[in-house]
């Protein structure tokens, strides 16, 4: 399985959850490659280096290092969040149709999620006890929540419309959307009418993505773990 | 400068990375990382990486790395308690970093909890020799807790009329039942999992011990530690009778927050903390240089 982490803050939120799952996997027989973008977490280049496009490629060469360490014939994707996003762009670009990609909560609209990051950005400085801080959300310009954003990212995040995940190659595509979400739900119907076999499973638990607090909230939710190991030991068991 | 992933510990349980600068051997100093709260190692914002990058250009090698049971790490083979179990994983963080690098005297960077920690290690092995410590512990002076009598008033009058009128009925509870929660407004901001406060005289001694060996500290106390530090000078005004305070350097920050959330907070931090160590352990590399073979 490879996994496209989300962005930023919501990424170090995952990192947990990500090695509790990655275990159960590999306890399991399945081959688990996590990694980090250009720009992000543990990898080379600064913050303000990344891009979509180069996120993008990432993920594709992330996807051959897998096949040839592990030698598995078939590759599951998971991507979260903006991870999700860059996973269905990204399979696109693959020769051959991904096994199975398990997309939670993907980022389908751009400009919807730029000004998510800014309320998110506004209410840490906020909640932080910045003296200069304020609760009104403002136009990023060049970091979001502690993260540096280049020109690229924010112009390509400015032009990102569902139609660009539409484009996704898979045999099968798993969307885990929280109940009801009617834009999910448009995506649902995108990725069908694309001709890609699309499944929704409607997953109620808010897993806190972008929280800073350290305590009085769970990194690794037991109902996260199990909805991601379900979805991905199934898909390793087809 | 080079990174490299390593496993280290006994059982090979804790990950961290190594940033090597491109020669080694021009410092004394190595510093470690860990992490801040619940936090992997990369650090809030991806603070650590940021810091080991920059001391890296300047020739101090680093290993920032998970806790047992935090981040990429495992828990240990043979888990001991919360508290001896972060003390032996920062010795085996040493230990890694002097069979890596050959160098014997290290710098814990912590942050929140993790500048608790370092402290907490810093009593045991002789190997540490320098703490940053951005909004570990504070102590209270005349002036702060007017202050923060003050602050509290600013922010909701009537809250604080009805906290001080309850003070009588919240004293007996505190000594009837610790720890009691921060019911005069104020925010604590430690994430030390019940874990309390030492007192200022053996907060005094921890650092004397270390200023004995030889040892420096730098501490930070950013806005977001208002309520418990809130003016320049309150260090020296608590400890400033002691032999050591002298050599403490203590920098209040207000208009940063706990977690260094803008990237000026984050440049600000590391420009000091580089200023500090090139000041503080690039005059004893020179002098160490200086030593006949």
């Amino acid at each position: 399985m490879l996994v496209c982490s989300p962005f930023g803050q919501e990424s170090i939120r995952f990192h947990r959850m990500l090695r509790v799952l990655s275990d159960r996997l590999a306890s399991r027989g399945i081959g688990v490659l996590r990694f980090d973008y250009f720009g992000v977490g543990e990898s080379a280049g600064d913050d303000d280096e990344g891009d979509l496009l180069g996120w993008r490629d990432d993920v594709l060469i992330a996807h051959n290092e897998l096949l040839r360490r592990s030698r598995a014939t078939r590759i599951i994707w998971l991507g979260a969040r903006l991870g999700a996003t860059i996973a269905a762009i990204a399979s696109s670009q693959l020769p051959s149709p991904a096994d199975r990609l398990i997309l939670w909560e993907p980022v389908a609209d751009g400009r919807s999620y730029l000004r998510e990051l800014e309320t998110a950005h506004a209410r840490a400085l906020a909640d932080a006890g910045s003296p200069s801080s304020s609760t009104t959300p403002t136009a990023i310009v060049d970091e979001a929540l502690g993260f540096g954003v280049s020109a690229a990212l924010l112009e390509q995040l400015g032009r990102l419309v569902q139609a660009d995940l539409e484009t996704a190659k898979a045999k099968q595509v798993i969307l885990v959307l929280p109940p009801h979400q009617t834009a999910g739900a448009a995506l649902a119907q995108g990725l069908a009418r694309s001709g890609l076999q699309t499944r929704v499973d409607e997953f109620s638990h808010v897993f806190d993505w972008s929280s800073e607090e350290a305590m009085s909230t769970a990194l690794v939710p037991a109902p996260v773990l199990e909805m991601l190991a379900t979805h991905i030991e199934a898909a390793s068991d087809e | 400068m080079n990174e490299i992933a390593v496993s280290f510990g006994p059982g090979k349980h804790l990950s961290g990375t190594l940033a090597l600068p491109d020669e080694l051997g021009q410092r004394d100093v190595g510093f470690l990382m860990l992490n801040a709260g619940v936090i992997n190692r990369i650090g809030p914002h991806r603070f650590n990486v940021k810091l080991a990058r920059r001391l890296a250009s300047q020739g101090w090698p680093s290993l920032r790395f998970d806790l047992a049971g935090q981040g990429d790490s495992d828990n240990a083979p043979q888990a001991q308690p919360f508290d001896r179990q972060i003390v032996a994983d920062l010795r085996a963080a040493m230990d890694h970093l002097e069979r890596t690098t050959g160098l014997k005297r290290f710098v814990i960077a912590g942050i929140c909890s993790g500048a608790h920690r370092g402290l907490a290690v810093a009593q045991e092995d002789e190997r540490v020799m320098g703490l940053w410590m951005l909004d570990g512990y504070a102590y209270p002076s005349s002036r702060s807790r007017l202050q923060r009598y003050l602050l509290q008033w600013r922010r909701d009058p009537a809250a604080t009329l009805r906290a001080w009128a309850a003070w009588p009925l919240r004293f007996l509870a505190t000594r009837l039942s610790r720890p009691a929660p921060a019911a005069d407004g104020g925010e604590p901001l430690e994430i030390d999992y019940g874990h309390s406060t030492p007192a200022p005289d053996d907060f005094a001694a921890m650092l004397d011990k270390l200023d004995r060996r030889g040892g420096r500290v730098f501490l930070m106390h950013t806005g977001g530690m208002l309520w418990r530090y809130s003016y320049a000078q309150q260090f020296h005004d608590v400890f400033g009778d002691r032999p050591f305070a002298a050599r403490v350097r203590c920098d209040f920050l207000p208009d940063i927050d706990h977690t260094l959330t803008t990237l000026s907070a984050q440049r600000r931090v590391i420009d000091a903390i580089a200023g500090w160590a090139g000041e503080v352990f690039g005059a004893q590399d020179a002098a160490s240089k200086q030593k006949p073979a």
